[in-house]
């Protein structure tokens, strides 16, 4: 390659070269015509694998969605593989094998009651979102139409936007000791920080122009926001509820942790335990559950929100 | 629409502007200032509102004195000058006074139906019409803007650019409001449909008896709908010409025919080269004129 000097017309920098294919060297004489190449026959029109913004097929979406899947289990078998533990590549104190995992399964069903201690805290979730939902919502409204009200909550919704969440349980247990109420609260205090700087943005977020609509069309201020700026903004309040509710529900091994007294269980708590007791085939289903719910409680959210809101692909533009 | 119209001796014009002015207080800067000096009369004429179109350069403030009109931003009254609507000071919007913008003019969250009876269910008191009343006079309005049936149940993100203004001007055509305030209203539609919708405001302002301002990009669409046309100077705006013998519309012929005549063709020629004039002058040599349908044209130089 030739050296290139500092006036070279197009300088590419030196990361660029990697993928750049270096100029021909400059050449003063015209070289002779090369001879055409011999027609090649028409290769088969090859389709690229990868397409910029395809869509895919539903039924290759759910293969494509299960390929990682397949490759984790893959992997996971390889690296557990082996009857004694100790010539694994990876030791079953930090990963059991699939067959070990399986293997307590009825045991977390029936001794531990997965299902019970999910709905146990799916319970304490949904209460300390409600909690939050019914103070953050009527608040946020107001902060996103009334100037004044935003003025005056404004610099409190952003410091608490940064409320370090994890650090706060001790002062919850000191507040409300471990009960219930501690573990309510606490969802509540952690979900409310960020449903209500979200629900004051999508309220402001409503154009202009359809509130001057509906003071033309006489309207009060009190219609404005009742019938304006609440059903507008009503799909990305819920959609930051959807949100919400999902922030909670992984704060749970958060709200869970103590180890004795009052309110124990739920599966935060039976996190707790198994790791007390080195059960790491327990932790790992019991996370896999916890995540597998989020996911679930996410879609009934999204559907529950596309059959409130027909007009849900309006609020983008018109 | 009785037929004991007011006329103009009894009765106050529809809008006076006195000298208007708005100042916009900016962060951190000398504030700004959107119009200055606008001085116009809109009387009713032969038991018709007049139907008013405002050019000028894009930020000279056509906006802005649309909103003062329509009582918007009452937070900051005019830095001078004032404002009266039939005679009243202008102090808050009403639905006397009808409001369309160019976009964002349907509630994405209610159907087309309801879109156009949202003003008239906002009403209270013994004048608020009964809900079939109410049901009844959107039906009928849906039909004037010649919207069909089957669009009634639609939402607005599923209906055309054209159609969404449709349903915006039957929404507040709906409130027989006094004065109609329109801004670009059809400057994000193509061009067929832009005259269709021409078509329809001269169709439908014929059976009014509302006054109509209406800002305008286009010099053809300001020529082609107005009575009188308005030139607006650069920042900050006032008005500096009129013209008051603009060709009227005639209800039978297309928009799209009429537009393409030669003799209107004069006519936007004669019109855009004054806004050409306007737009080349330098601001301080423009001087304010009184937009009261004489059709003054004050030069636009100053002294030469």
């Amino acid at each position: 390659m030739p050296d290139e000097t500092p006036s070279a017309p197009n300088r590419v920098a030196w990361w660029q070269r990697l993928w750049t294919r270096p100029a021909p060297p400059e050449e003063d004489e015209p070289s002779p015509p090369e001879p055409p190449p011999p027609a090649k026959p028409e290769p088969a029109r090859r389709r690229s694998l990868l397409r910029v913004r395809d869509r895919v097929s539903p039924g290759l979406r759910t293969a494509l969605s299960l390929l990682p899947f397949v490759l984790f289990v893959a992997w996971w078998f390889w690296v557990t593989a082996g009857a004694e533990p100790e010539l694994r590549r990876i030791s079953s104190r930090i990963l059991p094998s699939p067959a070990e995992v399986i293997a307590r399964c009825p045991a977390l069903w029936f001794e531990s009651a997965l299902m019970r201690n999910i709905l146990l805290s799916l319970s304490r979730v949904l209460g300390g979102f409600a909690v939050a939902a019914i103070v953050a919502i009527p608040l946020g409204i107001a902060m996103g139409s009334f100037g004044r009200v935003g003025a005056t909550f404004g610099l409190v919704a952003t410091l608490l936007s940064y409320l370090p969440t994890p650090a706060i349980v001790p002062l919850t247990m000191a507040w409300w000791k471990t009960g219930e109420e501690q573990k309510v609260g606490f969802l509540a205090l952690g979900t409310f920080a960020y449903l209500l700087p979200l629900i004051v943005r999508h309220v402001q977020a409503v154009d202009h122009k359809y509130v001057l609509s509906a003071y033309s069309q006489g309207a009060t201020a009190w219609q404005v926001v009742t019938k304006v700026l609440v059903p507008v903004a009503l799909p990305g309040i819920v959609d930051a509820m959807r949100l919400c509710l999902g922030i909670g529900w992984t704060y749970i091994v958060l709200a869970e942790v103590i180890k004795a007294g009052e309110g124990l269980g739920g599966v935060g708590n039976l996190i707790m335990v198994f790791q007390r007791f080195g059960r790491m085939e327990e932790v790992y289903l019991t996370v896999a559950a916890i995540m597998l719910v989020g996911a679930v409680l996410d879609r009934s959210c999204v559907w529950f929100s596309r059959w409130l809101f027909p007009y849900r692909t309006a609020t983008a533009d018109e | 629409m009785d037929d004991a119209l007011p006329t103009t001796e009894e009765y106050p014009p529809v809008l006076e502007l006195h000298s208007a002015a708005r100042e916009f207080r900016r962060r951190g800067g000398p504030p700004f200032l959107a119009i200055t000096d606008v001085t116009a009369t809109v009387q009713d004429k032969d038991r018709h509102g007049e139907f008013i179109c405002l050019v000028g350069p894009s930020g000279c403030g056509k906006s802005t004195l649309l909103h003062i009109i329509a009582g918007f931003d009452t937070h900051l009254p005019l830095t001078r000058g004032e404002a009266l609507f039939h005679g009243q000071p202008i102090e808050g919007p009403g639905a006397d006074r009808g409001m369309l913008f160019q976009e964002y003019g349907c509630y994405p969250h209610l159907t087309v139906v309801d879109n156009i009876a949202f003003g008239l269910r906002l009403q209270s008191g013994p004048d608020r019409p009964s809900e079939p009343d109410i049901r009844d006079l959107a039906r009928e309005w849906l039909g004037r803007v010649r919207l069909s049936e089957a669009d009634a149940r639609k939402y607005p993100h599923e209906l055309s650019g054209g159609m969404r203004q449709r349903v915006a001007l039957a929404r507040s055509l709906a409130l027989k409001p006094r004065c109609l305030l329109m801004d670009e209203p059809f400057s994000a539609l193509d061009e067929p449909t832009r005259f269709e919708m021409q078509d329809l405001i001269v169709e439908l302002w014929a059976e009014l008896d509302a006054t109509i301002i209406l800002i305008s990009h286009s010099v053809a669409e300001a020529v082609y709908l107005g009575d009188r046309v308005w030139v607006m100077s650069p920042a900050p705006g006032t008005l500096v010409a009129e013209f008051a013998d603009v060709p009227i519309p005639d209800p039978d012929t297309p928009a799209m025919v009429a537009q393409a005549r030669p003799s209107f063709a004069d006519c936007v020629a004669e019109v855009s080269a004054r806004f050409l004039e306007v737009l080349r002058t330098p601001r301080e040599e423009l001087t304010p004129i009184h937009a009261d349908g004489s059709g003054r044209c004050e030069p636009a130089g100053g002294a030469d």
